[in-house]
């Protein structure tokens, strides 16, 4: 039986594997990811999730049958080498939570219950068992999340509000849908028979729009579909659209089956191209990959040309096929394609009648457009879309509640560009629009957002240069916010703040270290973010990736360097 | 906790109960007091604009009565025109009002701004002569903050340059030539991206000079691995020069390359010199601009040995060219080179654009070379195109220097001025640098 360290380590691997520095980070353990992780251990006969549980048993020192576990052995906060020793037991508390039936409240009895069984303590008792008393786990938690920031990572896992459910919200923040709520997904995808959605938060509003409709089955995940925000929301509509590539790899199949990651359809959307010089705007197809996918290169054929497609940030192919207007008339587009594995077949520019084409999330200020999601609260944004649209869309200018600079620019073949919208209000109960995707998608799913610009800022990372650290910028429905920042724990400073106004003072970001924002207004629910600051020494090159060159005959100068075409 | 009511009658103001619970809701947000009010109850069926209003206030047990907010009072009574009513419990008003209006799910407008509109600066503006003091820390830090971004948008530079240097530094395009012509960066009309880390032979035995991506790790590396010397370029208007010395340069990059993860290549001036075309051919290769038609700008101005000068276009005079529009008089409109043979425009790099004018001028473009100090002087009115510029100041990793109407470049390889000359139709001076 593998160690409780080793178990750590391997999950710890497994969680971080394919995420890029910056990325947010879940500890989501269920059975699939305990498997994946122990694979090295498997045998004919072995339960890999007992064997993981029994690890974890031995470490708090629970006793068969017993009521009683100790953690003074996972207080070690961990550092570069090794992660916090909590890590482990955190694991269990998530497979506890992975592991509730679909419908299950999640009241700390029922969560407890099961939590005991993983653990083998005895049933007969209910609640909390001796030695793990409530609240016990919050300093472990904290200890993965500063960990995780101090190796670059964003972390994620947070409590839920005050009450009974407070200390066990840390794991349910971890668990993006359960195994019986992937289940329920799937019979959705298979009645519904939705064949066509090209986007995650495309397909989540879609899910979400069957919400009292009696066709998910389950009042729990109808809730978090409806309350979710923010990143959070991002996140479960990538683990809902795994749920959905794979129903749509096998869709005669029951039950979720298939390997995370593993489709021979990849979807685009589209990568906008702006010329300052011309004043002219062009579109490329802008392939997406899922996060943890192991395709790093991918040749596309189209136009009678080939693409070879390199990976341009974690989820993203590089944005180098044209596309047309013309090429937008006929959607969907379905484009030859091979990676190296041979398991792609197609790329897929699904049929659409909009575009939401919004900041790079990276760096904001760039003046680069794509499909990267929809537009988060204060963005503003480029709505490309059929001319047939600007009724409804006029209709929602009307009322203020969305703007854009000019009149709408003809792209050709009757499609248009609305250029700097912004969602202005979030007062959308009495508005009706008939494209319903296009309502959910405008809307913005949070009532505060923190953005970071400016600065020195490594793209794809959390990462700012020490002294050039990022402008903080808040944006809420209401006139003024809290703002904190604290740099490993200790409070850097207070403020509120009115919105929309960006701040930064030079004696935030003076020393290396995490730093967590945080911002709350009123009651509405609050937005954190992480920084990490880093000293020039710190700072990493990789080699160039399809530098600029200057051709001369056969000879490409790539700075001091010359290459020669034999 | 409890709730208490103050009542107020509505009696005085213009609204209906949905206009004047819309204008409240603002108020209490916009003076936060959206939490120290917890509800709004209107009576049921309110009538035009007389009606009844009841402000739910939070009571912690034990506190009395609930403190009214003196703003909020004085809007009600003083400004909407309501007459207070009294204090009420929940049971005095349960049966008479409608449902609960919570202002904390309100919501003021987000403002909106339009935004300037891009900044298009062109590859061909002639770098600014102001002399700012040293700078090579800001370049340095530029230099190795790039080198770990690799690429991006022209924006994204810009962007980059005003972070460093704040609002009065060098115009970013300033920079960016100064980047290219040490080997650093490359452009394109709308993005950059760092050059490959080269160590380049220079003029002196086993020295070699790092150009391209770079990093303090790279650097620390270097250091314990070879003797290397940093310096300042002229005026400090660049990253520090680093000169490595070594015997075994193939040795020196393997070994850098695997402690680094960063490939590291070996290159000279010399090389690409070789490479360069005549002037007439590297004209050829510039972007041929199609429909500008000279007679539908306001102004007209040519480039006339020193300065541009107010003159007519004339179609069958060669020559740099440079066009206004009526409304943007601040700006030129176009600035290209005019073929008069071949009838082409071309656009590209000002520098170069500059020196095919002089060409057409007949202005002569006379160099002087010291081979003893490898010194070479250009007039700075024939400032070579620059990929030629390029070649000179990566011979020995320096920009060139100005000296009264001469740029002098150091370092600059017998081998290196022969290919130019022949290149650049110079004509080469006594020695007297």
């Amino acid at each position: 039986m593998a160690t409780y360290w080793q178990w750590t380590n391997a999950l710890v691997k497994q969680v971080l594997a394919e995420h890029p520095r910056g990325a947010p980070i879940y500890l989501h353990v269920d059975d699939d990811r305990i498997q994946e992780a122990g694979a090295e251990w498997a045998s004919p006969g072995r339960d890999l999730v007992s064997d993981f549980c029994r690890a974890v048993a031995q470490e708090v020192r629970a006793s068969p049958d017993g009521n009683r576990i100790s953690l003074a052995g996972l207080r070690a906060k961990g550092d570069h080498d090794r992660p916090p020793a909590g890590v482990g037991f955190l694991a269990l508390l998530t497979l506890t939570a992975s592991r509730m039936a679909a419908d299950e409240q999640f009241a700390e009895n029922n969560f407890f219950s099961r939590f005991r069984q993983l653990l083998g303590l005895t049933t007969a008792q209910q609640g909390r068992p001796k030695g793990f008393a409530s609240g016990d786990e919050e300093p472990l938690w904290q200890n993965w999340n500063r960990w995780l920031a101090q190796q670059g990572y964003q972390p994620t896992a947070r409590g839920g509000a005050d009450g009974p459910t407070r200390f066990i919200g840390y794991a349910l923040s971890q668990i993006l849908l359960s195994q019986a709520h992937k289940a329920r997904l799937h019979r959705l995808f298979a009645q519904k028979q939705w064949t066509d959605v090209a986007e995650p938060l495309a397909l989540f509003e879609r899910v979400r729009r069957e919400v009292g409709r009696d066709s998910i089955g389950s009042a729990y995940l109808e809730k978090v579909l409806v309350e979710v925000t923010g990143a959070r929301r991002t996140e479960l509509a990538e683990a809902i659209y795994e749920v959905y590539e794979a129903w749509r790899e096998n869709p005669t199949s029951q039950e979720p089956v298939g390997q995370r990651g593993r489709t021979s359809q990849l979807n685009a959307g589209l990568y906008r191209h702006y010329d300052p010089f011309d004043d002219t705007v062009a579109y490329r197809l802008y392939p997406r990959i899922a996060r943890n996918s192991s395709i790093k290169e991918l040749a596309v054929f189209w136009n009678g040309r080939s693409y070879d497609l390199t990976l341009e940030r974690p989820g993203r192919l590089m944005p180098d096929v044209p596309i047309s207007v013309d090429d937008l008339e006929r959607l969907p587009l379905s484009i030859p394609a091979t990676d190296p594995s041979g398991v792609i077949r197609t790329v897929v520019l699904p049929k659409r009648e909009f575009f939401l084409l919004v900041p790079d999330p990276d760096f904001p200020e760039a003046g680069v457009f794509a499909t990267w999601g929809a537009p988060r609260l204060g963005d503003y944004f480029v709505l490309l879309c059929r001319e047939e649209l600007l009724d409804q869309l006029e209709q929602l200018a009307h009322e203020n509640i969305v703007r854009w600079n000019g009149d709408p620019v003809p792209m050709g073949n009757g499609w248009v560009e609305l250029r700097e919208c912004r969602v202005l209000r979030d007062d959308w109960s009495h508005i009706y629009i008939q494209n319903a995707d296009l309502a959910s998608q405008l809307r913005p799913s949070e009532r505060v957002s923190i953005s970071l610009s400016g600065g020195l800022h490594l793209s794809s990372t959390i990462d700012w240069i020490q002294g050039h650290g990022p402008y903080i910028t808040v944006y809420s429905f209401r006139s003024t916010v809290q703002v904190t920042i604290k740099r490993e724990g200790e409070l850097i400073d207070e403020f509120t703040i009115g919105r929309d106004q960006p701040k930064r003072l030079e004696s935030w970001w003076s020393k290396p270290g995490i730093y967590e924002i945080q911002a709350c207004s009123g009651s509405d629910q609050a937005d954190q973010r992480y920084v990490r600051i880093i000293s020039l020494d710190e700072i990493a090159i990789s080699p160039v990736q399809q530098p600029i060159g200057r051709s001369i005959g056969n000879a490409t100068i790539y700075g001091a360097l010359v290459e020669e075409v034999p | 906790m409890t709730r208490q009511f103050v009542g107020y009658i509505y009696n005085k103001g213009a609204k209906n109960a949905s206009g004047f619970l819309r204008d409240l809701t603002k108020f209490l947000l916009l003076h936060d007091l959206d939490r120290a009010v917890s509800s709004i109850r209107v009576e049921r069926h309110p009538q035009g604009n007389l009606f009844c209003f009841f402000i739910g206030l939070p009571v912690t047990s034990g506190a009395g009565e609930a403190s009214f907010p003196a703003e909020l009072e004085k809007y009600l009574v003083e400004i909407v025109g309501s007459s207070r009513l009294g204090v009420f419990d929940w049971s005095d008003i349960s049966r008479m009002v409608g449902p609960e209006i919570n202002p904390a799910e309100g919501s003021l407008p987000l403002a909106y701004h339009v935004s300037p509109p891009p900044v298009v600066e062109d590859l061909g503006v002639p770098e600014e002569a102001v002399e700012r003091g040293d700078q090579t820390e800001k370049y340095n830090l530029a230099l190795v903050f790039l080198s770990a971004v690799r690429s991006g948008s022209w924006e994204q530079f810009r962007q980059i340059v005003r972070e460093i240097w704040g609002a009065s530094g060098p115009p970013p395009r300033s920079v960016a030539r100064r980047l290219q012509l040490l080997g650093h960066i490359e452009r394109s009309r709308d993005r950059w991206s760092i050059a490959p880390a080269v160590l380049v032979r220079t003029p002196s035995d086993s020295e070699f000079v790092l150009c391209g991506q770079r990093s303090m790790h790279l650097l620390n590396v270097l250091s314990s691995r070879a003797t290397v010397r940093q310096s300042s370029q002229p005026n400090g208007d660049g990253p520090s020069r680093v000169v490595v010395q070594t015997d075994d340069v193939t040795a020196l990059a393997q070994e850098l390359q695997y402690r680094t993860g960063v490939p590291i290549a070996i290159s000279s001036a010399e090389k690409i010199a070789r490479l360069l075309p005549p002037i007439d051919a590297w004209q050829a290769q510039l972007e041929s601009v199609k429909g500008v038609v000279p007679a539908r700008f306001s102004r007209c101005q040519r480039f006339n040995v020193i300065d541009f000068v107010d003159a007519p276009f004339d179609e069958s005079r060669s020559g740099f060219y440079r066009f206004w529009q009526t409304h943007d008089p601040e700006h030129p409109a176009f600035e290209g080179y005019w073929d008069a043979d071949r009838g082409v425009w071309y656009r590209g790099d000002w520098y170069g654009l500059r020196f095919l004018a002089q060409r057409a001028n007949g202005s002569p473009a006379h160099a002087l070379y010291d081979p003893a100090s490898r010194m070479l002087k250009l007039p700075e009115l024939v400032r070579p195109p620059d990929l030629y510029e390029r070649v000179l100041t990566l011979s020995g990793g320096w920009l060139p220097e100005r000296r009264q109407s001469w740029l002098v470049y150091r370092d600059v390889s017998q081998e290196i001025v022969q290919l130019l000359r022949g290149a650049l139709n110079l004509s080469m001076g006594d020695p007297d640098v």
